[in-house]
């Protein structure tokens, strides 16, 4: 691949990056980053570059360093269910070695064949299991940075339980390269569920379907992830959301994962826990499965958007919120797909609007965000045209801890060579 | 202590709210930790996070250094004041603020108890997950601050894996959230490296604690083994069969015998080891579950296997388990526990350096531990009466961390650094990392007014440690 389509490739926000540098070791990312640190020259570490859309203009954008050689496993103990792993591995590699063993790092975010360990971490991606297995921070046990002035720190270890010194990993987890370049990972990993089934159930609106959720959340069951959606991959395509008279539908997708009679049992009694009600359920073949979690899993980016935001919430206000949405982007005209994590509160929205005016569309930013953070939520803008990112105020308002985060980031990067601009309050 | 200071302190939470007077102070002078002890000049009991702000704005501006204490339960020394004339106790903030069961969490002042979470929770069928042995004790704020784990740490994680946010007042004074009732709130996870920071970034006072729901069915098993190779194969033959027990506890003969003593459970006092076994969820889950571990068991040869009959018989293993520190005072006038960590793999390597310590420096020693996680606590039997062998200790102690450190492993599992091991931090750290870590204490206490002298070693002013480690259990 020549230079220039390198630097095409890690384009941020309209800016291209003079050079690109695929290091192959950790010293090769040190001494880049001592020379940029000295010269300072602004550097945005990448791996394959999946999301870059997410985040503020940069400030400055000279060196795109891409961890993506960094692909190696350095040590691998099933019985120990530990794993140290480069930044630059895929998601997808690193699974398919863990599969020879049974075992998984349980997550599942969007593009795994794509996305990168070190990405993962820094942009805190997740999937639709973290209702049962939770987020990267929850196993991540061990990191190595290089900071910005290209000294290489270590922080926690290579064991489950750990409490020596301050937990550094935990700081770089959703810290979008703003402290360091992730050179390397430790990660407990789990067994792999057993056996696993997806039940689709259509509701007649967004609030029938968010009390069928709240139930399950309720039960004894262990749902291994429960998806809330304003449309069906099989009775229309996301892109005519909103346009049909089934508009008013919420999908539910419960999935159970474990060993067979724990799936069974949880099979048997599902109906008795939601109780008798206007619904259609069906459990999905196999293959049908597989393409709908994907379909959930690749959602956050997914199709064509014109604006897509991520909005955290408690879960019992989802549906209201969802069906308020719904609404309001309908007055708009700006159809929305929405889904939720609905058991975690979280719910990704992308609204397609080719025609739309601008106010239009930060009208509706403005409309989440009010709504969200009016019960201590908050909307992040993920993707919107990068000449409206200034006034979409896209990680929005963080609070009083803000004054920390900078000192922080002025300590760990005082020249501000990384990633300049582009994470919260325009760090 | 400066008339002045003391006046302006009962002035900011009122008179009953210090304590100066000697007799009183000296329930204060050390945590679990008993070995060093140091009496504060005052401690100041604010009712609120209001009056914590005002007393740690006052003392910022007075330049007074200050430690925050809980129920005085840690194990490291870490609410131990060392040139911190004032200490600032939380056990007025004991409060449940509020609790949503829908949305599986609760908000809790930091003095509150950690049992009483699980206890406020319970009959909506919920629970609080860590349950540190002292939980009947220990507050949520002594545990944000040392990441408090607990024997079913295995599945649930820790402390930090069950907490959403925080409220801080920070070493100047300002109130501060950290993280929220929502997830994946954004901007860097202050809370998360808050929590484990033992004290040195501020004192909690409010946080948000996620919920979990109690298990349908649990069930214990006790494996009886002729040596501690067979119990540790079986450990690592039901890992890889694909199970995450709740917990897995090991205890060795000198450990059994002295439990069996105390409590009278019914362990053979002749088995080289027992492993406790428990697995929860599902009742569905749970028999094939059984059929694997049995089945791992007898491949190691086990003894016998036995399960809980009932839930009281489960409740008396886990208590003889819980207190078997305490069953060790019928072996030796004195004891000292370690604390540290291996891979699960290398418990066998560990056990054998054990032992080998054990022989060089004619110690007796005996073993109880989280198996399941790799962490060992080993517990080093002496009589302080004995000037040499309680220098024998020290020195044992000292080696079988460096152990730890040389299989991989870490210095502390969950009893935290303190003052306790502060000095052996360059063992596991190296100058950069200690260096990052002094950075980040100085982003949140700049002038190290918040519980100094903790955690990270100043250069030149380490503690020369003559005295043996706790005896308290863990």
């Amino acid at each position: 691949m020549s230079e220039a389509e390198d630097r095409q490739k890690f384009i941020i926000d309209g800016k291209e990056p003079q050079t690109v540098a695929y290091p192959t070791s950790i010293d090769e990312v040190s001494q880049l980053l001592k020379e940029a640190n000295e010269q300072g020259r602004a550097v945005s570490p990448i791996g394959h570059g999946t999301f870059l859309h997410i985040g503020g203009v940069p400030k400055r954008y000279d060196l795109a360093l891409s961890t993506k050689a960094l692909n190696h496993i350095v040590d691998y103990h099933p019985i120990d269910m530990t794993v140290r792993v480069e930044a630059g591995m895929t998601l997808a590699q690193l699974q398919a070695t863990l599969g020879e063993h049974a075992q998984w790092l349980p997550l599942d975010p969007p593009l795994p064949e794509r996305t990168t360990i070190g990405g993962i971490i820094a942009a805190n991606l997740n999937g639709p299991a973290r209702l049962s297995q939770g987020t990267v921070r929850d196993f991540l046990i061990g990191l190595g940075v290089v900071r910005s002035d290209g000294t290489l720190i270590k922080g926690g270890g290579q064991v489950v339980k750990n409490v020596a010194g301050y937990d550094l990993p935990k700081l770089y987890c959703g810290s979008f390269g703003t402290l360091g370049v992730i050179v390397e990972a430790t990660f407990m990993v789990r067994p792999r569920p057993e056996t696993q089934i997806t039940l689709a159930f259509t509701f007649p609106s967004a609030e029938k379907a968010g009390e069928a959720a709240l139930k399950i959340t309720g039960s004894d069951l262990q749902p291994f992830f429960l998806e809330l959606a304003n449309f069906s991959p099989w009775t229309h395509s996301p892109d005519q959301v909103g346009q049909g008279e089934k508009e008013k539908e919420y999908c539910l997708f419960l999935g159970f994962a474990g060993i067979r009679e724990e799936v069974d049992d949880q099979r048997a009694r599902i109906r008795d826990i939601i109780g008798e009600g206007e619904y259609q359920v069906e459990e999905l073949a196999e293959d049908t499965a597989r393409t709908l979690s994907q379909t959930l899993r690749d959602f956050p980016v997914s199709g064509k958007a014109a604006l897509r935001c991520k909005v955290g919430l408690l879960s019992t206000q989802l549906a209201t919120f969802c069906a308020d949405l719904d609404t309001e982007a309908q007055r708009r005209q700006i159809p929305g797909r929405l889904l939720a994590r609905a058991g975690n509160g979280v719910l990704y929205c992308a609204f397609d609007a080719e025609a739309v005016a601008n106010d239009q569309l930060l009208g509706l930013v403005d409309w989440i965000r009010v709504h969200a953070t009016r019960n201590n939520g908050f909307a992040v803008v993920e993707e919107i045209a990068s000449a409206l990112k200034g006034r979409a105020d896209v990680w929005g308002n963080v609070g009083k801890a803000f004054p920390l985060m900078r000192k922080l980031k002025e300590t760990l990067d005082p020249n501000g060579i990384l990633n300049p601009g582009r994470f919260v309050g325009g760090i | 202590m400066d008339e002045k200071v003391v006046n302006r302190l009962c002035e900011l939470v009122g008179p009953d709210g210090v304590v100066a007077n000697k007799n009183a102070l000296s329930v204060y002078d050390c945590d679990g930790y008993t070995l060093e002890k140091s009496i504060p000049e005052i401690v100041v009991l604010p009712h609120s996070t209001e009056e914590v702000s005002a007393v740690v704005k006052f003392l910022n501006k007075e330049k007074i250094a200050f430690v925050p204490r809980g129920a005085g339960t840690g194990l490291s020394g870490g609410c131990l004041p060392v040139e911190a004339p004032v200490m600032i106790g939380t056990s007025r903030l004991n409060k449940i603020v509020h609790i949503d069961v829908l949305n599986r969490y609760v908000v809790a002042q930091s003095g509150v108890v950690n049992l009483w979470v699980s206890n406020a929770v319970k009959d909506q069928g919920l629970q609080y997950a860590p349950d540190p042995s002292s939980q009947q004790a220990c507050t949520i704020g002594g545990n944000v601050a040392e990441n408090s784990g607990g024997p079913h740490t295995l599945k649930y994680g820790v402390t930090t894996n069950h907490v959403l946010g925080l409220e801080v007042v920070l070493p100047d004074g300002e109130i501060v959230t950290l993280g929220g009732t929502v997830e994946d709130v954004p901007g860097y996870d202050l809370r998360g490296i808050t929590i484990g920071s033992e004290g040195t970034f501020g004192i909690v006072t409010q946080a948000a604690l996620r919920l979990t729901r109690q298990p349908q069915a649990y069930r214990t098993f006790l494996a009886v083994f002729e040596s501690v190779h067979q119990a540790t194969q079986t450990v690592s033959g039901i890992i890889s069969s694909g199970i995450v027990p709740a917990a897995l506890e090991m205890m060795d003969t000198l450990i059994i015998q002295a439990v069996e003593e105390a409590f009278h459970f019914g362990f053979p006092t002749d088995a080289g080891a027992v492993l406790i076994i428990e697995i929860d969820g599902l009742t569905a889950s749970l028999d094939p579950q059984t059929i694997k571990i049995q089945d791992v068991c007898k491949q190691n040869n086990a003894r016998e296997v036995r399960i809980a009959r009932d839930d009281a018989e489960r409740m008396a293993l886990w208590k003889s388990r819980k207190r078997a520190f305490g069953a060790i005072g019928r072996l030796s006038p004195n004891y000292c526990t370690q604390d540290g960590v291996v891979p699960r793999t290398k418990i066998p390597e560990i056990l054998r350096r054990i032992i080998a310590v054990a022989d060089k420096y004619q110690l007796r020693i005996a073993n109880v531990f989280h198996a399941g996680d790799g962490n060992i606590h080993p517990i080093l039997l002496y009589d302080e009466r004995d000037a040499d062998e309680t220098q024998r200790v020290v020195k044992a102690g000292q080696e079988i961390l460096e152990a730890c450190i040389d299989l991989g492993g870490s210095l502390t599992g969950e009893h935290g650094i303190g003052i306790e091991k502060m000095n052996l931090m360059p063992l596991m750290f190296s100058p950069e990392d200690l260096l990052v870590m002094t950075q980040l204490r100085s982003v949140f206490n700049p002038d190290n007014l918040c519980n100094p002298n903790k955690i990270i070693p100043t250069p030149g002013g380490c503690i020369d440690v003559k005295t043996p480690r706790r005896q308290v259990p863990l």
